[in-house]
């Protein structure tokens, strides 16, 4: 298992991550979402040692990143699409890296059929697509056979085919190689489709986290839009109310919070109101996302690094 | 362990064997060695032709011969240092150091990696050269003496200071082809050594600032001469100016590297 105990990152007087308690097991896809600058790439920077923490402690099987004694077969790390070589062959790239890792031909020829690499092998990085060098990073991650894979952003840029793709793969490698997966990316479609936890961040803190459907929760009770004619609205709602319901009126319907279409269908028409609109409102994601990063959109640049020049 | 099972290197050597990959494969290191070998070993010839057949051939001597048929040889080393510099400027220009410092945390094995590969490629490239314009010279130095071969011998303590020169430079070389390329410090750090070894300190030993047994000080910059130089403390002059500004940006360099938090 991964886990972030308390973690803080500061840069300065700007604190990228504070108080971070996170953790990635194994056969678990784990999505990590937030506005930009919230603390995601720096939080999975740390996990895989290029970033020291400030204070807290993380753990990778119990070691820190930096003192895994075959790191490559632990973490599998894809944090830039573009850290290869352009000018240099995408086979060769993978090569140099399955020494490294200590994997064998055999590894670096299924990694690269399973990624579909094989049109673009001999090819220099440069000229791949974008599609394509997301992969061959990814490969390169997977030649170590690891236990974990820390990706950042992995899916921007990719057409919707490709997405899916991804996606599933991950799953896959979840599933069939017990791979735990932490998956930073904006596209909260795929995040809510694939991961089996959610971690919303903002300003550098944990907002929410728990199954998909904890986070929904936390944001707000699946409710029921209860519709009739227009002139009735308002006396159903008080009727409702006075039923003991915990009713709100929104785009023309009564929205219930918490009753079943059922009962619901039962009382209204049991009540003489012509029944026009009955259906469950379930907060989407992406709902849950912008109630809850509300105000941690603010982009908090100055001062981050960039790189070892910088 | 079962027939057939190939033992698997640990992860030092693991990385050195890929870091020497790099080298080895990259097109623009093997051609500045290439042509740099082409134009040290045509260098060497050219002179060997003028001095054997000139007006008076026995002129420069043995200790002259050597000393210009090894300027050619340094020329080699230094482009080799160049290209060991682009090469592991490569790894941090392409941002290639993210997946290597994520395959391998600790940074500073990476590093190390990188000097002694490019060290050892640099070196087996350099000194077969060497050799073969060293025994060329001694040659041309021993035809142009009238077989007089007492006066043409190079003799085991040049021999080696040949030797460890070569090594020397291309661990100069390596260093700061290195360090030049690891941070905006080590570049500071290796310019101002450079210029300070090379630009202030000896015009000043050449002021007569100085006592005057320091003053081969003063030729720190021309190593091949001071390799044939009588005595032993003139080679160590060369070797810790040959060392020490690399040392310094390389110091500098891996500080910066390995601490560095890299996002």
């Amino acid at each position: 298992m991964i886990a972030c105990s308390s973690v803080t990152k500061r840069y300065g007087r700007l604190t990228a991550v504070e108080g971070l308690d996170l953790e990635v097991p194994r056969g678990r896809i784990v999505g990590m979402i937030g506005p930009n600058a919230a603390g995601k790439t720096t939080t999975l920077g740390m996990m895989c040692g290029l970033i020291a923490p400030t204070a807290g402690g993380i753990r990778v099987n119990g070691l820190p990143p930096t003192r895994l004694p075959d790191p490559a077969g632990v973490v599998g790390t894809v944090l830039d699409a573009g850290a290869a070589p352009g000018g240099v062959a995408v086979s060769e790239f993978l090569e140099q890296v399955r020494l490294v890792a200590g994997a064998g031909r055999e590894r670096l020829v299924r990694v690269v059929e399973e990624l579909g690499l094989g049109p673009v092998a001999g090819s220099p990085f440069r000229a791949c697509s974008l599609g394509s060098r997301r992969r061959v990073m990814l490969a390169a991650a997977l030649l170590g056979r690891p236990q974990y894979l820390l990706l950042d952003e992995p899916l921007n840029g990719l057409d919707p085919t490709m997405v899916r793709w991804l996606a599933g793969y991950l799953r896959e490698l979840a599933d069939r190689d017990g791979v735990g997966v932490l998956l930073s990316s904006h596209l909260l479609d795929e995040q809510s489709r694939v991961c089996d936890a959610i971690v919303v961040m903002g300003s550098g803190r944990v907002l929410a986290r728990g199954t998909l459907g904890d986070v929904l929760a936390a944001h707000r009770a699946p409710a029921v839009l209860v519709g009739t004619t227009p002139e009735l609205l308002g006396p159903l709602a008080s009727r409702l109310r006075a039923d003991g319901w915990d009713v709100a009126l929104r785009d023309g319907a009564c929205v219930v919070a918490g009753g079943s279409p059922e009962a619901l269908a039962r009382e209204v028409l049991g009540a003489g109101y012509p029944l026009t609109r009955l259906e469950r409102d379930v907060p989407s994601l992406q709902e849950a996302y912008f109630a809850l990063t509300a105000g941690h959109e603010g982009l908090r640049s100055a001062g981050a690094p960039s790189g070892v020049d910088s | 362990m079962s027939a057939g099972t190939t033992p698997v290197p640990g992860p030092g050597a693991r990385l050195l064997l890929s870091v020497a990959r790099q080298y080895s494969r990259d097109r623009w290191w093997l051609a500045t060695m290439a042509v740099g070998s082409v134009l040290a070993v045509g260098l060497a010839v050219l002179f060997a032709l003028v001095a054997s057949n000139g007006p008076e051939p026995a002129a420069p001597g043995t200790p002259g011969i050597l000393s210009m048929a090894l300027t050619g040889w340094s020329t080699l080393v230094a482009a080799a240092a160049v290209a060991a510099g682009l090469v592991a400027g490569s790894e941090w220009t392409s941002g290639r150091y993210v997946v290597s410092f994520t395959l391998t945390p600790r940074r500073a094995r990476v590093v190390t990696a990188h000097v002694v590969a490019a060290a050892g490629c640099t070196a087996v490239a350099a000194l077969p050269v060497g050799t073969v314009m060293v025994v060329a010279a001694q040659s041309v130095a021993g035809a142009s003496s009238g077989g007089a071969g007492g006066s043409a011998a190079l003799g085991w303590a040049s021999a080696s200071a040949v030797v460890l020169l070569g090594c020397l430079g291309a661990a100069c070389g390596a260093a700061s082809g290195a360090a030049l390329a690891m941070a905006a410090r080590s570049r500071v750090a290796g310019v101002l050594a450079v210029a300070l070894l090379f630009f202030v300190l000896p015009p000043l030993a050449a002021a007569g600032g100085w006592r005057p047994e320091l003053l081969p000080a003063a030729q720190w910059s021309q190593l091949g001469a001071a390799a044939l130089m009588d005595g032993g403390w003139q080679l160590a002059v060369a070797a810790a100016a040959a060392l020490a500004w690399p040392l310094l940006a390389t110091v500098a360099a891996v500080v910066r590297t390995v601490r560095r938090d890299i996002a």
